[in-house]
């Protein structure tokens, strides 16, 4: 029994196909454990560093999948711009790498329904997808072809999500101008306070 | 050169009959040790040039001892003597945080190298994204910065830290400006493609509307690195050494290499965006592409040893509010010509 397996396990390490799966493996507690981590750490930048290794791992999903465009503007955009705003955000709070920050508070009975019923949701979401199995179909030119997709069919969403952003920019401008006079270096000073 | 030799031993290995993976997976270790190795000599030759640059800029002898009268040994005496040095851990120091930060610094710096191209066909893997491989890996060692500044527990090196990370993000943006024209006007991500379509109608820095993305991305890329008149994050007067305050031996020398090793990228980058990359004539291409990239680099060097430096918010005030509308306009141009 055990040398049969042995033999099976041997024989997919030999020809290659061994490695597919594990990578998946790897990969998804990649994502899973940093995501944990994110929730539990008391210290906010170790917090906000674990996200790097599990938007890293989503990444590698990605590739896993073919998606060579999505993989590297995941890493740009999540590891590259919003992992560093996030860290910039936690050093202006106060509290900052405090042993004592709880983690939790006292909402545990509606947190744990929530948990359940996104959970549930999920799960029967999934269930009803007929799933295709083995390894990804190589699609050549995926990269021109969405851009394609993006500036046809799509155009008007592409647009819409543009807009939405333009009206988060000016408006994150007009909260942090406040009332005063903006002063020169004020993003210094900040991160003097937040030290 | 380099494809036909992979293919020449994968052949080999097929007709043996052996696991292709293991292949795979030897030649993935081999071409990682060679980028290290050609990226660590690279730095021993940068270090010294760029002492005997500001010697020479500043009426100075500079290093003329070590191995000869232009002391070409001298940065290799430096390097055993950060081997040597004690590895020092700061008591405060957060220290995951600061043990990891070095390699997050490096490794990306490393991993940048896979798409130069040294001559036709001659780059480690001549991905199908290149151009975006290089953006996304590049945004990493920005990380590494604030994790270094952090994890010293040092109010010099968070500062440091903060600077480089809000800078590095600000240029970032302007230089995405510039490699997008030269995507635009070379239809392709792949950087193959874009060697092969300076090959065909003369260098891109000579092609109408890309001399303004040369000079948005020469900008952008001394930020990047920071070199004077952008080297805030480590500014010596205001903030001692920055981010990497704290460290010391081969912590530091891990920063070191790989502000050295991202010196050498974007200067070979820029070579290959708009100089033509390996093309010349008479010598061999790797030669060409060597030649071209240290041109920039003292180019580089020459100006960090002449201008001072500028203050946080004008560094911060020239991104956004002119290198990034020049950037859009460059890309609009350079979109109107191509259709035209």
């Amino acid at each position: 029994m055990i040398g049969s397996l042995w033999n099976v396990i041997w024989n997919s390490v030999f020809s290659g196909s061994f490695w597919y799966p594990l990578a998946f493996v790897c990969l998804s507690l990649g994502v899973l454990i940093p995501a944990v981590l994110v929730a539990l750490s008391r210290n906010m930048v170790h917090a906000a560093l674990w996200l790097l290794p599990c938007l890293v791992s989503v990444a590698g999903l990605y590739l896993m999948l073919g998606a060579e465009l999505l993989a590297g503007i995941q890493i740009l955009v999540y590891c590259g711009g919003i992992v560093v705003l996030i860290l910039f955000a936690v050093m202006l709070t106060h509290g900052l790498g405090d042993p004592d920050v709880r983690v939790h508070n006292q909402q545990l009975l509606w947190g744990v329904v929530a948990a359940m019923a996104v959970a549930g949701v999920v799960l029967r979401l999934l269930s009803q997808e007929i799933w295709q199995s083995g390894p990804p179909v190589a699609v050549s030119e995926v990269t021109g072809r969405l851009a394609d997709a993006l500036l046809g069919p799509y155009v008007l969403a592409f647009e819409v999500v543009s807009v939405i952003l333009l009206a988060a920019l000016i408006g994150s401008i007009v909260i942090a101008r406040g009332d005063a006079a903006p002063e020169p270096g004020a993003d210094d000073s900040d991160a003097e306070a937040g030290e | 050169m380099n494809a036909s030799l992979y293919n020449t031993i994968g052949q080999w290995w097929y007709v043996h009959g052996l696991p292709p993976w293991i292949f795979e997976a030897a030649w993935m270790v081999a071409m990682a040790a060679l980028v290290t190795v050609f990226v660590l000599l690279s730095v021993l030759v940068l270090v010294w040039l760029e002492r005997k640059i500001s010697a020479d800029l500043q009426s100075r002898v500079g290093p003329n001892r070590v191995g000869g009268r232009f002391g070409p040994l001298q940065t290799a005496a430096d390097a055993l003597k950060l081997l040597l040095k004690e590895d020092i851990f700061p008591a405060g120091a957060d220290r995951v945080v600061f043990w990891l930060a070095p390699f997050v610094v490096f490794v990306p710096s490393l991993m940048v190298f896979m798409v130069l191209p040294f001559g036709e066909r001659l780059a480690v893997n001549d991905l199908n994204l290149g151009v975006l491989f290089v953006v996304a890996v590049s945004a990493f060692p920005v990380i590494g910065l604030i994790m270094a500044g952090w994890g010293s527990n040092n109010k010099y090196a968070v500062l440091g830290a903060m600077r480089a990370a809000a800078q590095s993000l600000s240029y970032e943006v302007p230089l995405v400006l510039a490699m997008v024209c030269v995507v635009v006007f070379a239809g392709s991500l792949r950087v193959g493609d874009i060697v092969a379509a300076q090959r065909e109608g003369g260098w891109f820095i000579l092609r109408f509307p890309l001399q303004l993305a040369f000079l948005l991305y020469f900008i952008t890329a001394m930020a990047e690195v920071n070199r004077v008149p952008f080297d805030l994050p480590e500014a010596e007067s205001e903030l001692v050494a920055g981010y990497h305050v704290e460290y010391s031996g081969m912590r530091f020398a891990f920063f070191f290499l790989a502000e050295f090793a991202h010196l050498f990228f974007v200067s070979a980058f820029c070579a290959t965006l708009f100089l033509g990359a390996w093309q010349g004539p008479w010598l061999p291409p790797a030669v060409w592409f060597l030649l071209k990239s240290y041109a920039i680099v003292i180019l580089i060097m020459w100006i960090r040893w002449t201008v001072p430096r500028l203050r946080i918010d004008q560094v911060m005030g020239f991104s956004w509010k002119l290198l990034v509308p020049l950037g859009l306009a460059a890309v609009v141009l350079t979109g109107i010509v191509k259709v035209w």
